[in-house]
């Protein structure tokens, strides 16, 4: 994503005043500030950068009624999952949890999104600056909004910027990521949903490909085989990135900070840990989640007491999908295969507790076939 | 049968005098600048301010040099 320069994150199309819908609003309805001081300094007294976070209601609720209504659901607002799975893993010492509370408030809450900062601006977690000089975008670009927070894992594959491994199947269609998530799905539909896996309307590849299980489908017998018991991406996803023991903290300058150890490229089939009527496959992807015993110890010492009650290879659904992988290109590229399958020989030993639940034993692994 | 009646030019005239004057009251307010707008779509007068900040306030926090790896 190319950086903006100062003045070009706050440079206002004359245009937008030409804008039907929103260009007879005048800039202080939405941003406060005086807009008939001509001292910049003075006028900028009591100025709203962003009018739709935390509460969108006033800068878009009068027309958007029905949309900002879900608002305060949108994953994308709340990160609600993030809150809920360290509050899983967090001590249940009320004071030291107190202390996880602010370095998560302090260091995790910044990557939240808004109706301004998808439609109008970047998100202010990628430093802002206005999408087409705030003229409004219908559809967030994709490049600005989207994968500009989303880049370490969903950009690289969906682009295919991983050495070796190709770009997704999708984006050689030229899919951008809206095809798929929908503004439903971005705008939160008034459920609070734990995960992201399990948001009502989020992209399910039986939408698109609704034939695969019938005898217009291509290869019905493997995919009526393989259905419900083992995910779409077991087959069709190439190695993607796992991180490793992410800390944060401060330097001495009081500038926040995080590390990551490592990162590494594998592909790794492990126990489908959300299984449910929706998701009923034994097998699923996993990704290793940058998480750590010691995430928070700059904070708190023992601030993840309960580290182990999640595991930190997580369900994943990586953005790089073929139609041809190598561990689809026959029965036996897969099975019999144990390097494919997360085994407790690739889970570091201080974090073999927490992925009890996922680890495939070798009397799991599906068998060679004989054919 | 009811005749119809016929509309008075006068009356007629008075009416689309109203409405005009009604329009009015919108005028003054174009007279008066809007700083944000005549400031904010003009890119010399952004670079000016915005270099100004950068001088008076050099120190601005940006992204701590230990942040490491990927986020």
């Amino acid at each position: 994503m190319t950086p903006l320069a100062p003045h070009e994150k706050i440079f206002v199309d004359s245009e937008f005043a030409q804008d039907e819908n929103h260009g007879e609003l005048g800039c202080e309805d939405c941003h406060g500030g005086n807009p008939n001081e001509p001292d910049w300094q003075k006028a900028h007294v009591g100025v709203v950068k962003d009018p739709t976070y935390p509460d969108a209601s006033q800068a878009c609720g009068e027309c958007h009624e029905e949309i900002v209504e879900n608002y305060q659901t949108s994953l994308h607002v709340t990160l609600h999952p993030f809150k809920r799975i360290i509050d899983i893993r967090a001590s249940s010492d009320p004071a030291i949890r107190a202390k996880v509370d602010a370095a998560r408030e302090g260091h995790c809450n910044n990557c939240h999104s808004s109706c301004g900062q998808c439609h109008i601006s970047r998100p202010e977690a990628v430093e802002g600056g206005l999408l087409e000089s705030h003229l409004f975008q219908k559809k967030p670009p994709m490049h600005t909004t989207c994968t500009a927070c989303h880049g370490s894992r969903i950009e690289r594959e969906y682009f295919g910027k991983n050495k070796g491994v190709p770009a997704d199947v999708h984006k050689k269609k030229y899919f951008k990521c809206g095809k798929c998530h929908t503004g439903d799905e971005m705008h939160g539909d008034g459920n609070v949903y734990p995960s992201r896996y399990e948001v009502e309307n989020a992209p399910r590849c039986v939408k698109c490909h609704s034939e695969i299980y019938t005898d217009a489908g291509e290869n019905k017998e493997q995919h009526l085989q393989h259905k419900d018991r083992v995910a779409c991406q077991v087959c069709h996803a190439m190695p993607y990135k796992n991180c490793f023991a992410c800390h944060f903290g401060k330097d001495k300058d009081g500038l926040k900070y995080f590390k990551t150890k490592t990162a590494t490229m594998a592909f790794k089939i492990g126990l489908n840990p959300m299984k449910s009527e929706k998701r009923p496959e034994k097998f699923v992807t996993l990704r290793h989640i940058p998480v750590d015993q010691g995430s928070f110890k700059y904070y708190v010492e023992g601030g993840l007491q309960n580290f182990d009650k999640l595991p930190t290879w997580k369900l994943a659904t990586p953005h790089n999908i073929q139609r041809k992988t190598p561990q689809n290109e026959a029965c036996n590229s897969c099975h019999g295969k144990d390097a494919l399958f997360l085994q407790a020989k690739d889970v570091l030993p201080e974090y073999l507790n927490a992925n009890q639940g996922v680890i495939v034993e070798a009397s799991m692994v599906p068998p060679r076939q004989k054919r | 049968m009811k005749a119809a009646k016929r509309t008075n030019p006068l009356k007629l005239c008075a009416a689309v005098c109203l409405i005009g004057l009604f329009e009015i009251p919108a005028l003054p307010a174009a007279d008066q600048e809007n700083y944000c707008f005549t400031c904010h779509t003009n890119p010399r007068k952004l670079i000016e301010i915005t270099r100004g900040i950068k001088r008076t306030d050099p120190d601005k926090p940006g992204v701590s040099p230990e942040t490491k790896g990927e986020g």
